[in-house]
């Protein structure tokens, strides 16, 4: 009876019982293995159905070794095990010692096989709350990262627009703001923005160019005959365009460029890199960290989507962004050397 | 000592204002005319021509490529300084023999410090141009190059300073320099020998696209120019 409550009692809360309980268990166990002399012969104590409270007292000590106390465990095996000393009587010392030996071993091989058993379980669920707390925490930094990608142009753009400028200009950017401002209600709305719902594949060329074209300020030389006809997959395509958005707004904002260079490659496999260059102010990367637009924007998003993207500047020398597709590595090795 | 100039643009405020502006150049020539300048015989460092010159009061003037025939026939350096901004047309001036292609669009500073270079015998040539060179090189419509030829333009196609395409191959940038003009004279001959319909097959373009720009042998430059002129809208002779 006692078997079946703590069973079920374990079934319906689906977990163990707790301490309280495991001691009971034991307690039970010794009392039962303690009153079994008065109620058994000693010939019907060992080897026989009747005497039933040794199994009974090692399935307490399988069951209760996911008790969390060491204390408790331990101090209940050793308990079990006197007490079965005790219930054997001088049969111990008798011709059945070895049965005996072998069966205290039983007891203590089965606590610490089922103790480690629970041990690593226990250690399993750890590991998995942990694996949950961390998928959390990338769920909400992969949020704040979409913020930052989808609001960053558009606060820079927000930022330009509260300067004064001239007619021509701030008309191009009140044209760029429409796209930023349709792509922060589509992010806010939980949709994809409108250029994700082409759903085909774009070249290269005409989306450089479009990108350029919100930037005639800038006078940028595109150079894209090299590798205008390449397809871009969609994601990639409006990464490329994103980055590309950011990296110009850098250079209107930060760089006093004079020229500025944007040159398209692709080479026989198919491979293809997009050189941005200008010739302002640059910057030291090692003592002047990557702002949000170039860490996120420009490098996380595309390195996300297994581009390439490597940022060359020298301060008073300008800087030079590659952006290119997987390739072999001899190939970058060979891309690097000369430009 | 400042480098010589002479300017050649048909519209007299501009000539006065180059005057003005180009403190860093010695101006000794300011004419509305390759003719004017040659009969003149001026010794300059660098000639800066105006692309466009023919207008209502001198219509049959050489112009365009044409003009900077002449000038390469009687050894002046020329700098093309002009408004034009197709690049098969910038293209085609390199191909005739200029070393200098500036903008009117730069700033003065930036205009002036370009000219100077090419007086002291260095070659300017616009980005768009040095694409065009890359890709027919890429395409192997010119196979003059070296390796370490090649290595150099793929780095100036990009965009890279002299300074930059130096360093990372492992030279001095006066080398660069000399091997960067050796390049542009290599490519200016190669080109010049090519066909409107060899480039338009090695760019993509379609056949016929290149000859209303490119002129077709050196006897009807000056043709090419005059009949473009009169396709211009009036007024436009300032360019």
């Amino acid at each position: 009876m006692a078997s079946l409550g703590v069973s079920t009692a374990t079934l319906v809360q689906r977990r163990p019982l707790g301490s309280a309980v495991a001691t009971a268990d034991f307690a039970l166990a010794c009392v039962l293995l303690l009153v079994g002399p008065l109620v058994l012969v000693p010939e019907e104590r060992l080897g026989t159905w009747i005497g039933f409270q040794p199994a009974y007292a090692l399935s307490i000590v399988i069951t209760a070794s996911g008790v969390r106390s060491l204390a408790l465990w331990a101090g209940g095996l050793l308990g079990v095990i006197a007490c079965y000393v005790i219930y054997l009587g001088d049969r111990v010392y008798e011709a059945m010692a070895s049965t005996t030996a072998g069966n205290i071993l039983t007891y203590v091989v089965y606590a610490l096989v089922c103790r480690m058993f629970f041990g690593y379980t226990r250690r399993i669920a750890r590991d998995a709350d942990a694996s949950r707390a961390l998928a959390a925490e990338l769920a909400r930094r992969e949020e704040e990262r979409r913020a930052q990608v989808v609001l960053h142009n558009g606060v820079a753009l927000m930022r330009l627009l509260t300067e004064p400028t001239t007619g021509a200009l701030r008309a191009r950017l009140i044209d760029q703001a429409e796209v930023e401002l349709r792509r922060m209600r589509s992010y806010l709305n939980g949709r994809p923005g409108p250029d994700d719902a082409t759903g085909g594949r774009v070249t290269l060329g005409p989306l450089v160019e479009r990108v350029c074209y919100r930037f005639a300020d800038l006078r940028v030389d595109t150079l894209l005959d090299l590798g205008a006809e390449t397809e871009l997959p969609p994601d990639q395509a409006e990464a490329l365009e994103r980055a590309l958005e950011s990296l110009l707004l850098n250079i209107r904002t930060h760089s006093r460029a004079r020229e500025v260079v944007l040159h398209a490659d692709r080479d026989e496999a198919g491979a293809w890199t997009l050189t941005l260059r200008d010739d302002g102010v640059g910057f030291d990367p090692s003592s002047a960290p990557l702002g949000v637009g170039l860490r996120q924007v420009v490098v996380g998003e595309l390195r996300r989507l297994g581009l390439h993207v490597e940022i060359e500047s020298v301060v008073g020398e300008g800087t030079t962004v590659m952006i290119s597709s997987p390739r072999q590595k001899q190939d970058r090795s060979r891309l690097r050397g000369v430009a | 000592m400042k480098p010589t100039a002479a300017i050649v643009d048909d519209v007299p405020l501009i000539r006065e204002a180059f005057e003005l502006l180009m403190t860093r150049l010695d101006v000794v020539a300011s004419v509305s005319t390759v003719e004017e300048l040659v009969r003149g015989r001026h010794d300059v460092d660098v000639v800066v021509l105006d692309l466009h010159l023919a207008n209502g009061g001198q219509p049959d003037v050489r112009q365009g490529v044409a003009a900077i025939r002449v000038l390469r026939e009687h050894n002046y350096q020329v700098c093309v300084y002009s408004q034009e901004e197709r690049r098969f047309v910038l293209a085609a001036c390199l191909a005739a023999g200029a070393s200098g292609i500036v903008p009117k669009a730069l700033p003065t500073e930036r205009a002036e410090q370009l000219i100077v270079e090419v007086a002291a015998g260095g070659t300017v040539i616009p980005q768009p141009v040095v694409g065009i060179l890359e890709v027919l090189v890429r395409r192997g419509c010119i196979t003059v190059l070296s390796e370490r030829q090649r290595q150099i333009l793929h780095g100036r196609a990009r965009g890279l300073s002299y300074a930059q395409v130096a360093k990372r191959l492992f030279l001095s940038e006066s080398t660069l320099r000399g091997y960067w003009l050796d390049l542009v004279r290599s490519l200016s001959d190669s080109l010049r020998d090519l066909t409107p319909g060899e480039i338009e097959r090695t760019l993509g373009l379609t056949p016929g696209d290149l000859l209303d720009v490119w002129p077709r042998g050196a006897a009807d430059g000056k043709d090419w120019w005059l009949h473009q002129d009169r396709t211009r809208p009036r007024g436009t002779g300032s360019a």
